[in-house]
């Protein structure tokens, strides 16, 4: 999935903040907001039943006859949820986007194992197809690559219904990557909205191809649903190109707003985008830091 | 060209499926992402669907003409290129001028025949004949052509009768005919006989309807030279009520006499009436509304009283010349006999030249020829052997003794009229259209000449050669009007018909025939300078009667519907076309337009 060029661009990666919460249940290298069991030490505060006695101040007691629990900081885990669109509309564009996404998931899996924070994939069309859970280690990434190189773009569009799903069986929490057109007649920000219910922060990667951006057709045309085979008539010309164009730039623009309203990462790439635009793009949206 | 099932002709709107089926393909199809975007692209561009455009490519042509053809083999056309001969035979004698209801049988006739014309194939041909006294074709014309429904609104009845049986087997014999339609008043029984005859078929038309006529006209003089006559007229009722009407008779167009009578049904009846002037032409006519009427007016001319113009040519003083000379209707004039008959012939017009053991007996003009016979003489009872001649017309045979020679000749075709033992001693001959008498007879011996049947046989054979040259008073419609003139030549002979129209005149010898007499009315007939009026009457025998119809018959073969000949089906041609556009389709898809 990676070569080992790009493995050393993605070294120097990890992902950021944001407004992600790191999981604090799980032992991680990220510092969790919540106190926790490691070995650093954070603060110290009056005994509450239930306190651990191991972590009484004896010291404190002997001097002050106050009882004072020690606390520590949490080590934390980012969890990280890739939701790969495979739907048939991912299978245009030169290259298609599919594998264009299956490339964005691998090195945002890559990342994310590398940085041991837990990691899974999702694919989805109309439904969820394949699921594996946010888990670390480099046996995860194999099954992430291998689920990758195998996946097919076929199916309908539900994007929208297949976040809710997600949302129905995992809870923040955690940063879910989805990748997908957005090419989805249907309400595609409720599934958004479902997922920040839960805790998880979406984050949008939104890849297009070139002729869907600029479509080059001219003339008396029919143009064919891949999906739902549904077909439309018209004269290609610089009206009607236009007039798509506005609503495809509606379309970005609306989950451009819900992000930016939501303080959410938010892509757009291109299928023909090369790998180092894309860490760019990962980078400036707020996923990574570092230099790659 | 006609179609055998013409309701396959709906399916030819399956035609046009190839036409729609291209307009919904539009040119280029891409396959995109999502169509609900250019769907509202379509929407904010104010609906520029691409129009439902026909694209009449080559490809669509061929299926288009190919289906077309397929639909129109299922409608089973047939032509005939030759279209077929249908015979139109039209009844118009005087019955079909009936009123039945508010038209005539002949309109009645005439709008069957349209909706015949209307039914035939375009390329039928039709042939008109005329089922008249003497049948004849009207023209023929092809089923579409206008001329032809012209021709039958054009026709017109005749007083005369219908000879229906000849104008069929006129039909027949005109060509190879497919069908004979005959439309008329009569009843024509079709008599199956022989092979490859034509259908025929029966247009009936009229009803039983009430008819009265004018059946007879005859006038005659009270006494030679005068004036005054009598006219006889005879009526019938040939329907069942009686009829009551008012009977006018007119002398040269002036009405002398009117009269009102009761007609019984089916009963003739019969009026004298006097007339103070007979004139030259008496009409008489029925007046009332009737089914028919034609036959309500009759006419006749009235003969010339003019004395027979005798020239004697032999001795004086002869019982011959006195049996002439005691004949009132005789104007005789005497010769000696020294004189041949092309003389006198030559010199002045006479009707009748008696040659009394004259030189020369040839002449060009009726002769009455005295010779005594050859052999020895024989006396003998006078016998007639032709009673029916009108030669001996009053004679009595075996009263009177004459005398004869034994081995008289007698000219070829010779009528022996009567006989003195077994020899012929008046003969009646009638050559080239010339008559002539013979009298082999001893005119010196006081036997037979002194009796009173001389002069009756003299008068019968001057009356029987005169009457070759005279005028028939009147002739039923649809006869040839036939007389004789002595010397006239042919081109001063005029025949005008009752609508003033010159008739065609025909001569063979001295007879002059005028052929057509198809309306009845008033004939003139000039001849140097002077005028003869004949009167045409309808045929009220054959047609007057419309409570019962005339009968005909016919022999054919065949159904009695109308056919068209040897249709020539046109389907199969039409599906190798279309098996062969659809080869042609295959390769276009194939290898490409």
């Amino acid at each position: 999935m990676l070569s080992a060029d790009e493995v050393r661009q993605l070294d120097r990666l990890t992902f950021g903040n944001g407004n992600v919460s790191p999981e604090s249940t799980l032992s991680g290298a990220r510092i969790a907001r919540v106190r926790g069991f490691s070995n650093e030490f954070q603060d110290l505060r009056p005994y509450q039943a239930g306190d651990d006695p191991r972590s009484i101040e004896w010291t404190v007691y002997g001097r002050l006859g106050q009882l004072v629990t020690r606390t520590y900081r949490s080590n934390a885990q980012l969890k990280v949820h890739v939701l790969l669109d495979i739907s048939a509309s991912m299978s245009g564009g030169v290259p298609d986007k599919l594998s264009t996404g299956a490339k964005l998931a691998a090195l945002l899996g890559y990342v994310a194992i590398r940085a041991r924070e837990a990691v899974g994939l999702v694919t989805f069309n109309a439904a969820i197809t394949q699921r594996f859970a946010p888990a670390t280690g480099r046996r995860q990434l194999f099954r992430i690559f291998a689920a990758l190189s195998k996946v097919v773009a076929e199916g309908r569009s539900a994007i929208g219904a297949s976040l809710m799903n997600y949302s129905a069986v995992e809870k923040g929490p955690g940063l879910v990557v989805v990748i997908s057109d957005f090419f989805d007649a249907n309400d595609v920000l409720q599934g958004f909205h479902t997922l920040q219910h839960r805790g998880l922060t979406p984050a949008v990667v939104q890849l297009l191809s070139a002729d869907e951006l600029d479509p080059s057709f001219v003339g008396d045309v029919e143009l064919v649903d891949i999906e739902t085979s549904d077909t439309v008539r018209l004269i290609a010309d610089a009206e009607s190109i236009s007039a798509y164009r506005a609503g495809l730039d509606e379309n970005r623009a609306s989950l451009r707003e819900f992000c930016d309203a939501n303080a959410l990462p938010f892509l757009q790439l291109t299928s023909s985008e090369s790998f180092a635009d894309m860490l760019r793009a990962c980078a400036s949206a707020g996923l990574f830091v570092g230099q790659p | 060209m006609s179609l055998r099932n013409p309701a396959a002709l709906w399916l030819l709107l399956l035609v046009l499926v190839p036409l729609l089926l291209s307009r919904s393909k539009p040119r280029v199809r891409h396959v995109v992402s999502n169509v609900y975007l250019w769907r509202e692209a379509v929407r904010r561009a104010g609906g520029r669907v691409a129009p439902r455009r026909v694209r009449l490519t080559w490809l669509v042509l061929v299926q288009m003409t190919c289906l077309g053809a397929m639909v129109f083999s299922l409608a089973g056309p047939v032509v005939s290129l030759e279209g077929g001969l249908t015979v139109f035979v039209f009844d118009v004698s005087a019955s079909m001028a009936a009123r039945d209801g508010g038209a005539t049988r002949l309109d009645a006739a005439r709008a069957r025949a349209r909706s015949i014309v209307r039914a035939l194939p375009r390329f039928a041909r039709v042939r008109l004949i005329l089922a008249t006294a003497s049948p004849r074709q009207a023209g023929q014309w092809a089923a579409s052509d206008p001329l032809l429904l012209a021709a039958i609104d054009a026709l017109a009845p005749t007083a005369g009768t219908a000879d229906v049986t000849g104008a069929m087997e006129l039909a027949v014999g005109s060509g190879d005919v497919d069908n004979i339609i005959v439309f008329g008043d009569t009843d024509v029984a079709i008599v199956e006989s022989g092979r490859d005859s034509p259908a025929v078929q029966i247009v009936r038309v009229g009803s039983v309807a009430e008819n009265a006529a004018v059946t007879r006209v005859a006038v005659r003089e009270r006494e030679l030279g005068g004036r005054a006559g009598q006219a006889l007229v005879t009526l019938r009722n040939y329907g069942s009520t009686l009829r009551a009407a008012d009977v006018e008779v007119s002398v040269d167009g002036r009405i002398v006499h009117r009269q009102h009578v009761q007609l019984l049904p089916a009963v003739s009846q019969t009026l004298n009436v006097e007339l103070p002037d007979v004139g030259h032409f008496v009409t008489a006519r029925l007046v009332g509304n009737d089914a028919l009427s034609l036959d309500d007016l009759r006419s006749v001319g009235v003969p010339l009283a003019n004395a027979i113009r005798v020239a004697l040519l032999g001795p004086r003083g002869s019982f011959l010349e006195r049996a002439l000379e005691v004949n009132p209707s005789v104007s005789l004039r005497t010769y000696g006999p020294d004189g041949t008959l092309q003389e006198i012939a030559s010199t002045e017009d006479f009707d009748v030249v008696v040659c009394d053991r004259c030189r020369d007996s040839d002449a060009e003009i009726p002769s009455l020829v005295i010779t005594r016979g050859g052999g020895e003489p024989i006396h003998d009872v006078l016998r007639v052997v032709s009673t029916d001649h009108p030669l001996a017309d009053a004679l009595e045979s075996g009263k009177q003794i004459a005398t004869a020679g034994s081995s008289t000749a007698t000219a070829d075709r010779a009528d022996v009229v009567l006989r003195v033992g077994s020899a012929p001693a008046v003969t009646a001959s009638e050559r080239d259209g010339q008559r002539r008498v013979d009298i082999h007879l001893d005119l010196t011996e006081p036997d037979f000449v002194v009796s009173a049947a001389f002069p009756l046989l003299v008068a019968n054979a001057v009356g029987w050669l005169a009457a070759q040259y005279t005028m028939p008073s009147e002739v039923i419609a649809g006869e040839p009007l036939a007389f004789r003139l002595a010397t006239t030549a042919a081109n001063m002979v005029r025949v005008l018909g009752p609508d003033g129209s010159s008739r065609d005149v025909r001569r063979t010898g001295g007879l002059f025939i005028v052929a057509d007499t198809e309306a009845a009315g008033q004939y003139r007939i000039h001849v140097d300078g002077s005028e003869r009026l004949v009167a045409v009457n309808p045929n009220v025998e054959a047609e007057s009667n419309l409570s019962a119809a005339q009968g005909a018959s016919f022999n054919r073969t065949g159904n009695a519907t109308v056919s068209v000949r040897a249709p020539i089906s046109v389907a199969r041609w039409l599906v190798l076309l279309s098996v062969g556009l659809l080869a042609m389709e295959w390769r276009i898809r194939l290898h490409g337009a």
